[in-house]
């Protein structure tokens, strides 16, 4: 996270988002009732707890008013009883507290999750490109579980250590108000040295956090890597590597938390003091009471109780404090989550007309230049005019990183143009919805993801009510069904996390059969036979030039000229251009990089 | 493959057959002599670690890793039968934990005087304030003013100074228990990840990334939260206990007996709700589990939920997952929320029967108790109740460290990769009698120091005086090589190959046939079973690892980079290369001209994975960084797959250079790459079933010329 604040790309961000209290609040929806009752039972452990050294104090004012006035009995069971009472009633608040803060706070963390999962869901890949798909995982998995931690706390503690103080203080003030001045002093010392931590804590619990990133982001990249660091002979270098980052961890944590260590006597110093005041100001009153033979003032039972409200003053105080540390460090975790509920996706559909559907494969690009960000100084793509018939077969080659993904994922408005247009069935995509255009345009993308569940539920992503058969056509002609009836259960058999339990080149058939079922107008495969051998790729070709597809225009991307030399045209893209259009034979004659490329694939035949 | 990886390592576990039990009770002598090598160099980085355990229980529990999900009902039993062993592994863990802390004995020590003495000062104040009360008391029933003022400031001031007394220290072990708590934890980092650095690929292979790095984070966070919290206020709660105990006896046997049943009451409160809670807990865990896993999958596929507009069924099935979370924690917490209420009522329940029957004492002047002993005896009585609530926390800090302990200490036991290899690599120069070493500062008089393999002359000595020296020339022999990564599936059958010195090898075939297992075989990634490979005639079994690899350079299927600059990623081959070497090295992989174009050209910081690049220009700084190193042999597995054929043809001639001279295996599929190579390996389901020049292959007309001319059908 630290590394992806780089002070370049920060120039970039968009000003820092708010805290957004209002969207945190609506977590809350749902468990609204139980969030308020949960500081209320709290509220109500605390006016317990304050009551016990009251009572502690009658007690002993009529013990000590036994030996003159007559011991008043009943007046002591009923104390008595009143304590009983108490200790039960504690219990009782307990429970509702336990149960009515687990709820609300495990149901603050589940709304949050969701909203933050379904916000995910809708970026677009802009976004998803800016936010980082790690990052986003880490936000979801540790931020908000971080936050969620946060907002249990604050609803048990925080809310507690206020209300005892305030309440401890009302009691006080009660008893006497001579007393009671020396929280005058107190209380603003306290805040103020609390203030004065956070100023200074602040900033080095961030430095802990940005270092603490460091660590994690160095371990990570050294597990991934393992085979080179093995395979180089590096891991004398990675554990000296690995030394720096753990010492710095080490260092600032170490200078973070001592300041809190360093703030929290002094906290308990200045409530001595004020247990202190009170003794001798406490004492030298009821002295001074007796000499002047005034009736009705402080007595020893008051004092004890009163002493007793200053130990409770100084541990609802240390609660406030190790709250207050708690949320500096959950404060970077907020703003994590944050960022990404502010995310607005760049792209919607709110425009499109539901019933509009795909009524053709013809797609045209109007003059069509793009670039990813606004701030990019160069577009990716450069006035593209184009126009591919319905049915038609086109094939697109180019060096990497000239743009061709890009070109392709225009159609299916993965991305949006940053000026022109494009036309799917001639219409422009912005006026259908997604549903409806990606039902009629299907992407194979070059990363072949697949998902938990077995063979035949993966296949089905692409049509959810597709019949057996169906599917297995569709594994069919993307060459898939041999290698998973070789399998023990067939198309029964799981993929496990991530469908990391076949091959590369086994994954990208099992992506191509799961776009090949949903039977799309326009089929684009983004060079998604890259580890598929080359006879497998020649099958797959034949297959597409059955009948089958034959209504379907199909769009491949290639690094092999052979798996698109059969196309009824070939775009040659060169840095976000298009160089040449044409057919195989027009290409290789008159196009100076496709004859580049093609004599770079061909020479060894030649040669023979 | 990870999941039938898995399946033996279960078998292992469980062992429910006979035949099985002898297999763990018989490792291997290869196994055992990797656990020996474990258990010595764990001994040696830890020299206080518990090393009576044998290496057997170890390694059976180092792997004893598997989700409950996936188990099945036997496998569960079994489990159920293992959970009996548990205690001993977490005393264990135990033992080896408190190894840890007590290399700071001294610290410890003084910590716990001065805690002990915090302690004392804290229970001391009480009795120093009960004569103010008995001034005061006797002030207000019998009017003695006189002279009570100066025995009550007195007083307070002797409170004055055990107050600044117990703040100072209380200061002063906070922060040494800080850094002794920083220190451990640093060094049990350290020790986790020098580790791992030996360990064996496969570990790696069985476990997610996110697994091994939260036993550097949420593991290690428990251990140090048990250290820094729970051992000084175990100490002070057990003092203050001790102390509070004695001077509520003196008081007053009747209430501390009865106070005593309140706190066998407590202990059975805290005992009863962690023995229901953590079946809860557990519960909890796993559908935290399966949420996040869910999570990582569907945010990793986002771009494939998008192109098939999955968005509402992924956000449907989330909730359903996220709600089955929600409510096994909530079960979970509402239950361990108790226990701090229940224990808050004792503890009341305590303090007002402490009053009660202390006031009935008072009034009829039961064993001598006065209202300011009564005050005293009260806030003993309450610290009691609060000490007896902080010896609970530090029970549940204990159960969790624990178990973030044992399993830091599983990876500490996953004993190394083998190395019994004693061939290493020397300097020499040729006399006329032989191979003169040049040892490091030596000069080699003129003469050209070349590299040779040091053989001892008697290996199977423990320590040897004579060697021969063999010049590195990497002339690779693999004999009779059979594979399996999961017993009875061999990936590799029977392979005999010669590469000999300076030539260029090429295995090809489809997907899955085995290719890139020879690289992880040559390397000794992998460790073969049958057959053997040897380098120069030597055994690469004979050969330390460290430089067996050192003559190897390799460009691997997985294009990974470092978080660093591309500078740093490209040195990362050469360590003392100059920036020169790392700009002719990038010239070479053709990485050179996108490289300039960066802003900050080769001080780009890559990130993570190096995710700012693609994926050919991550192939080309592999390149780089293998071209760098100038390593004898060179492996080259699917080295430019994301590399375009315009782009792979411009580095062709950097490639030439590159090889030259050097031993070469080429791993592809793409076989434009491999044609110029001097042999050629068709490879299919592990075995050889054709080989030769290109030439020959393409005459013999089989799989070769198949896979080849599927390029060219339509011409």
């Amino acid at each position: 996270m630290a590394k992806e604040k780089q002070p370049k790309e920060a120039k970039e961000k968009k000003p820092k988002p708010k805290l957004q209290l209002g969207t945190y609040l609506s977590f809350v929806k749902g468990y609204r009732i139980l969030t308020i009752l949960t500081p209320i039972m709290i509220f109500a452990d605390v006016l317990i707890e304050l009551q016990l050294p009251k009572i502690m104090g009658q007690v002993i004012d009529q013990i000590m008013g036994a030996g003159s006035e007559g011991f008043d009995q009943s007046a002591l069971n009923r104390r008595l009883v009143e304590m009983l009472l108490l200790s039960f009633t504690t219990v009782l608040v307990g429970y509702f507290a336990a149960r009515f803060s687990a709820i609300a706070s495990m149901g603050f963390g589940a709304n949050m999750r969701s909203a933050l999962f379904n916000k995910i869901q809708d970026l677009s890949f802009e976004n998803i490109d800016r936010l980082k798909i790690g990052s986003l995982i880490t936000r979801m998995v540790s931020d908000t579980s971080r936050v969620q931690s946060l907002f249990s706390t604050f609803i048990v503690t925080f809310i507690k250590g206020p209300f005892i103080l305030i309440m401890a203080f009302i009691k006080a003030l009660n008893i006497s108000r001579q007393l009671s001045q020396v929280f005058w002093f107190a209380v603003p010392g306290i805040i103020i040295s609390l203030v004065a931590l956070g100023m200074l804590a602040i900033p080095m619990f961030k430095k802990m956090l940005e270092m603490t990133d460091n660590f994690n982001s160095a371990l990570r990249s050294n597990i991934r890597g393992i085979r080179i660091v093995k395979a180089f002979v590096r891991e004398d270098y990675e554990k000296e590597k690995f030394e720096t980052a753990n010492m710095n961890v080490a260092k600032t944590n170490l200078r973070a938390q001592s300041l809190v260590i360093y703030v929290s006597p002094f906290i308990i110093f200045v409530i001595y003091a004020c247990m202190i005041f009170t003794l001798w100001r406490g004492s030298g009153i009821i002295i001074a009471d007796k000499v002047a033979e005034k009736a009705n003032g402080l007595t020893v039972g008051d004092l004890t109780a009163f002493t007793s409200y200053i130990s409770q003053v100084l541990s609802s105080l240390m609660t406030v404090l190790m709250v207050f540390v708690s949320m500096i460090v959950a404060r970077a975790s907020i703003t994590r989550v944050s960022e990404v509920l502010a995310e607005e996706p760049t792209i919607n559909d709110h425009a499109g007309d539901p019933n509009l559907k795909v009524k053709d494969g013809s797609i045209e690009f109007c003059d069509v230049s793009f670039k990813y960000s606004e701030e990019a100084a160069k577009n990716i793509l450069e006035h593209i005019n184009l126009k591919i018939e319905s049915g038609e077969t086109v094939g697109i080659i180019g060096a990497t990183g000239s743009a061709k993904s890009t070109l392709v994922s225009l159609i299916p408005r993965l991305y949006d143009v940053t000026e022109g247009a494009v036309l799917i069935g001639g219409e422009n995509v912005k006026n259908y919805k997604f549903q409806n255009l990606r039902d009629g345009v299907s992407i194979v993308l070059q990363q072949s993801m697949l998902f938990s569940g077995t063979i035949a539920e993966n296949i089905r992503w692409g049509k959810p009510d597709a019949t057996d058969e169906e599917v297995i056509a569709a594994a069919k002609a993307a060459q898939a069904h041999d290698f998973i009836m070789e399998k023990e259960k067939g198309y029964d058999t799981e993929l496990g996390h991530g469908g990391n339990t076949v091959s590369g080149g086994q994954r990208q058939r099992l992506c191509m059969a799961r776009t090949f079922v949903k039977q799309p107008k326009v089929l684009i495969l983004d060079d998604s036979t890259s580890a598929v051998d080359t006879a497998t790729d020649a099958q797959i070709r034949n297959i597409l030039r059955t009948d089958a597809f034959a209504g379907v225009t199909k769009l491949i991307i290639a690094q092999r000229i052979t798996s698109i030399m059969d196309a009824d045209r070939i775009i040659v893209i060169d840095d976000g251009r298009i160089d040449g259009i044409g057919t195989h034979a027009d290409l290789v004659e008159n196009n100076a990089i496709y004859h580049e490329i093609f004599m770079s694939q061909q020479e060894g035949v030649l040669a023979q | 493959m990870k999941k039938e990886k898995d399946t033996p390592v279960t078998e292992t576990e469980t062992a429910l057959t006979p035949e099985k039990e002898t297999a763990v009770e018989q490792p291997t002598a290869e196994e055992a002599a990797a656990d020996t090598l474990a258990d010595s160099s764990a001994a040696a980085a830890e020299p206080s670690a518990d090393t009576k355990n044998t290496p057997k229980t170890r390694k059976k529990r180092a792997r004893g890793k598997k989700d409950d999900a996936d188990l099945t009902p036997e496998e569960r039993e079994e489990r159920e039968k293992k959970k009996k062993n548990k205690p001993k592994d977490v005393r264990q863990a135990a033992r080896r934990l408190i190894s840890y802390i007590t290399a700071y004995k001294k610290q410890l020590i003084i910590v716990a005087i001065i805690v002990i003495l915090t302690t004392a000062i804290g229970a001391i104040c009480a009795l120093i304030m009960q004569p103010i009360y008995g001034v005061l008391e006797n002030v207000v029933e019998h009017g003695e003013t006189e002279g009570a003022m100066q025995t009550i400031i007195k007083h307070i001031a002797l409170l004055a100074v055990a107050y600044i007394t117990s703040a100072t220290f209380s200061l002063v072990y906070t922060r040494i228990m800080l850094k002794v708590t920083i220190n451990t934890i640093t060094q049990m980092r350290r020790e986790l990840f020098n580790h791992l650095q030996g360990l064996p690929i496969s570990y790696f292979d069985e476990h997610k990334v996110g697994e091994i790095m939260s036993r550097f984070t949420s593991d290690v966070g428990r251990v140090s939260d048990l250290i820094s919290d729970s051992f000084p206020s175990l100490i002070s709660a057990i003092i203050q206990g001790i102390i509070t105990v004695t001077i509520m006896l003196i008081y007053s046997w009747e209430i501390t007996l009865a106070l005593t049943g309140a706190l066998i009451v407590i202990v059975l409160i805290i005992v009863g709700i962690t023995s229901i809670c953590s079946p809860l807990f557990k519960k909890q865990q796993k559908a935290m589990g399966e949420c996040n896993g869910y999570i990582e999958e569907y945010i990793m596929g986002i771009k494939a939920v998008k192109v098939f507009c999955y968005e509402d069924r992924s956000k449907q099935r989330f909730w359903e997952l996220n709600e089955e979370y929600r409510k096994t924690g909530v079960k979970a917490n509402i239950i361990g929320g108790l226990m701090g209420p229940l224990i808050a009522m004792v503890a009341r329940l305590n303090y007002a029967l402490a009053v009660t029957i202390g006031a009935r004492f008072v009034i009829s002047h039961h064993s001598g108790m006065t209202v300011p002993r009564l005050i005293t005896y009260l806030s003993y009585a309450s610290s009691y109740g609060s000490s007896s609530a902080s010896i609970a926390a530090c029970y549940s800090a204990l159960i969790s460290a624990l178990a973030g302990a044992e399993r830091i200490f599983e990876v500490l036991d996953t004993p190394f990769e083998t190395d019994e290899g004693k061939v290493r690599l020397a300097k020499v120069v040729a006399r006329a009698m032989g191979y003169e070493e040049i040892r490091d500062g030596e000069d080699a008089e003129g003469q050209d120091a070349i590299t040779a393999w040091k053989v001892p002359d008697e290996p199977e000595k423990e320590y040897n005086y004579f060697y021969h020296y063999v010049p590195v020339q990497c002339n690779i022999d693999i004999k009779d090589v059979t594979f399996a990564y999961v017993e009875d599936k061999d990936v590799i059958k029977h392979l005999t190959v010669k590469v000999p010195s300076g030539e260029k090898v090429a295995f090809v075939g489809s997907t899955g046939a085995g290719k890139t297992t020879i690289t992880n075989l040559i390397n000794r990634f992998y460790e073969i079973e049958k057959g053997d490979i040897t380098i120069d005639g030597i055994s690469i079994k004979d050969i330390k690892k460290d430089d067996l690899r050192s003559t190897m350079a390799f460009v691997l299927q997985d294009a990974r980079l470092f978080a660093g600059t591309i500078r740093e990623n490209i040195r990362y081959g050469k360590l003392d290369a100059t920036d020169e070497e790392v700009v002719a090295a990038a010239k070479l992989a053709n990485a050179h001209s996108f490289i300039e174009k960066l802003p900050e050209g080769y001080d780009t910081e890559l990130r993570t994975d190096g995710v700012n690049l693609s994926a050919g220009q991550a192939q080309l700084l592999n390149i780089a960084r293998a071209a760098i190193a100038g390593r004898p042999l060179l492996v080259l597995d699917e080295a430019t797959s994301s590399v375009d054929t315009r782009t792979e043809r411009q580095i062709e001639r950097g490639m030439d250079r590159l090889m030259e001279g050097k031993t070469v295996l080429v791993i592809a599929h793409r076989l434009s790459t491999v044609r110029n190579s001097d042999e050629i390996l068709v490879l299919e389901n592990g075995e050889v079933i054709e080989q030769g020049s290109h030439q020959f292959l393409i005459d013999l007309g089989q799989k070769y010329y198949q896979l080849y001319t599927g390029m060219f059908e339509m011409t």
